[in-house]
């Protein structure tokens, strides 16, 4: 099947482009997903991201449908190192 | 009114909105970019929105806030794209009948847009760049996802 991939901020840049169109195995996860997508490259964070399917965040294990939008969500702004910020 | 955009935000305008005869308190939050931060001299920075999405969560904070403080008069602007020091980078305006309920709004608001709106910010400084996120709020986030 077939999906689109949208990628931001850090993991945009890691990748080397904001959006893929893949073809994954029917029945594929989230967590399988970030997988497919270490392998494409290795430097691709897994560990850490959140992911949102056609704009609803979900779990790791929620299943992916051909035609689905999936955003790999990496950290939203605000500072992790400054706790006085805004 | 839920707003993002990539042009300069203007609070007199945005805190106007939820100023009504009703409301005896409005309370108005404004983040701006910092020129220093970890002993770096910052020289810009970039925001970057998944949309729609990012407006969608600033709507449903909108909703969270009116089931939680009944507070109905409530503006969202977030600014994104190329920012310089100093520039405002968002406004969270309440208006409510009461100090107490803006406060508590506001702070709950706030934290939230931090938590889960979609909205990335890079930091340039001399010698370096860095993506910036709240590493403890995300977590506390993570947490509550379920398939």
């Amino acid at each position: 099947m077939r999906i689109t991939v949208k990628l931001f901020a850090t993991y945009r840049e890691i990748m080397g482009t904001s959006v893929l169109e893949l073809d994954i195995p029917d029945g594929s996860n989230t967590r399988s997903l970030l997988a497919i997508l270490k392998q494409k490259n290795k430097n691709a964070p897994t560990d850490y991201a959140i992911v949102a399917l056609n704009s609803e965040y979900v779990g790791e294990n929620a299943i992916i449908k051909d035609g689905d939008e999936v955003a790999i969500i990496p950290p939203v702004s605000g500072g992790q190192h400054d706790t006085h910020n805004q | 009114m839920i707003h993002i955009t990539s042009e300069p935000l203007n609070p007199e305008h945005i805190t106007n909105i939820v100023k009504k005869n009703s409301n005896g308190a409005v309370l108005t939050f404004l983040g701006t970019t910092r020129g220093f931060s970890e002993g770096r001299n910052v020289l810009y920075l970039e925001y970057e929105a998944y949309q729609p999405m990012a407006q969608n969560m600033l709507l449903q904070i909108k909703s969270e806030v009116n089931a939680q403080w009944d507070i109905e008069d409530m503006a969202i602007a977030h600014r994104i794209g190329h920012l310089d020091v100093g520039d405002i980078s968002l406004v969270v305006a309440i208006g409510s009948p009461h100090r107490k309920e803006a406060l508590e709004a506001s702070e709950y608001a706030i934290d939230r847009i931090k938590q889960i709106v979609p909205i990335w910010k890079k930091e340039v400084f001399e010698g370096g760049e860095e993506w910036l996120g709240d590493e403890d709020k995300r977590k506390e986030f993570l947490k509550t996802l379920s398939d």
